[in-house]
């Protein structure tokens, strides 16, 4: 081998041996952790989107505390941590008195834990609750009484149900005609059995 | 010939003779290669060590800027915990929500039901006995041993009419009810002009209808 060719070799093999070094040791490394770090900023700019907007609800309720608070109580109320019966009867009264019916055998059991049940209505909302609830917080009571009145009133006392403050779910309801003490039904007056649940949620 | 004009000079051009022996001239040869190669080398050499910098002030600015987004993350954070009160309040709310949603799947609105039994009654006749039956929270329904199916609600009504034309009536009507799968008589008789008839109505998911919190409002800017 001449000379010149040698030197010209040698020189090719140090020039590919400098690029080849910058290529796998400098560059590559560094392109790689450039990707990395801007994945992780582009990750963490998302999640500083996501907590400005959790920010911004923050302000909005502190701006409407009272609004909120409001909003609060009337879902603990709906829900309480507590079986609380004493309130619960004192609605379903005034809400007999409205309605011109008579409450009678009220009876409240105690709360015992609540099973998620496999959904009838397969609807989303319903799933991302049901995956949202904690384990153990919810609970139910069974809740049965009866009332006396003519239909319209049972029919105006179940509607008023759904503006108690506390919420009561009537799975079943049964009435006849009511009978005196002769045997004899008043008018139109009927006896109607209620079956249904309370809730609280939170309580020991 | 032609070797030989090729070195010729142009006309006007200064004649030029190399009378270098070959040893020399080869050494000329070899020291310009090796200078071009160290040339080339220092060429490559800058451009490596200039792109290995470009990389590297590039991975110092992306460093820079994830420092400045962490350091606005903990910002928010801070600013986020001066409102801790409110975070565990909306918390509660979104529990108490979701505690909400599930327990009321299986609600359905007697009294809209009640009202349309009682305007499908037939004039001069009446609902003698009425039960409606839903599951409970945690049940399932129950599949019927007739049809195979299992209705969400069913509802089983005595209506005294004084006609039977006026049951009839009373069973297309309650086709047009929310939910609405099948209907059978149980019981029919007829005394002193009076049609007493006993029926069952059935009814799938659609006749329920899960309640809306009264705790949920709307307020301006949060979802």
């Amino acid at each position: 081998m001449k000379a010149k060719s040698a030197w010209t070799l040698g020189g090719v093999i140090v020039i590919l041996l400098i690029v080849g070094s910058n290529l796998f040791f400098g560059l590559i490394p560094t392109a790689m952790s450039i990707q990395e770090i801007n994945a992780k900023a582009k990750a963490s700019a998302a999640q500083n989107l996501s907590r400005m907007h959790y920010l911004n609800i923050l302000r909005n309720r502190a701006k409407n505390k009272d609004h909120f608070y409001v909003a609060i109580s009337k879902q603990r109320n709906e829900i309480p941590d507590s079986l609380q019966v004493v309130e619960f009867m004192n609605q379903l009264d005034t809400l007999a008195n409205r309605y011109n019916v008579t409450v009678a055998n009220l009876s409240v059991a105690l709360p015992q834990g609540f099973a998620v049940p496999a959904s009838i209505t397969h609807t989303a909302g319903f799933a991302s609750a049901a995956a949202a609830l904690p384990a153990g917080k919810l609970m139910v009571a069974p809740v049965s009484l009866s009332l006396k009145g003519t239909l319209s009133q049972v029919e105006g006392f179940m509607s008023g149900l759904k503006s108690m403050p506390r919420y009561l779910l009537v799975s079943s309801m049964s009435s006849q005609p009511s009978q005196d003490a002769t045997g004899k039904a008043p008018a139109g007056e009927m006896i109607a059995s209620i079956s249904g649940q309370i809730f609280t949620y939170g309580g020991q | 010939m032609a070797k030989d004009n090729g070195r010729l000079p142009e006309i006007g051009q200064m004649a030029k003779a190399d009378f270098l022996p070959p040893r020399v001239k080869e050494l000329h040869e070899g020291r310009k290669n090796r200078h071009n190669l160290a040339i080339a080398t220092l060429i490559i050499t800058v451009l490596s060590v200039g792109t290995l910098l470009a990389f590297r002030g590039a991975e110092s600015a992306s460093v820079r800027n994830l420092t400045q987004i962490q350091n606005d993350a903990v910002k928010i954070l801070d600013h986020q915990n001066a409102y801790s009160d409110m975070v565990s309040l909306i918390q509660e709310s979104k529990d108490l929500d979701a505690a909400y949603v599930v327990a009321s799947e299986r609600n359905v609105d007697w009294s809209l039901l009640l009202g349309r039994i009682q305007a499908s009654v037939p004039a001069g006749g009446s609902v003698t006995n009425l039960t409606f039956t839903s599951p409970s929270s945690e049940n399932s329904p129950v599949a019927n041993g007739t049809t195979g199916t299992a209705p969400v609600v069913v509802v089983n009504v005595t209506v005294a009419s004084p006609s039977m034309r006026g049951v009839e009536y009373f069973l297309l009507d309650a086709r047009q009810w929310p939910g609405y799968e099948n209907a059978s008589i149980t019981a029919l008789s007829q005394k002193d002009g009076v049609v007493t008839v006993s029926m069952q109505l059935n009814f799938g998911a659609a006749a329920l209808n899960p309640g809306q919190s009264q705790g949920i409002v709307k307020i301006a800017g949060v979802n």
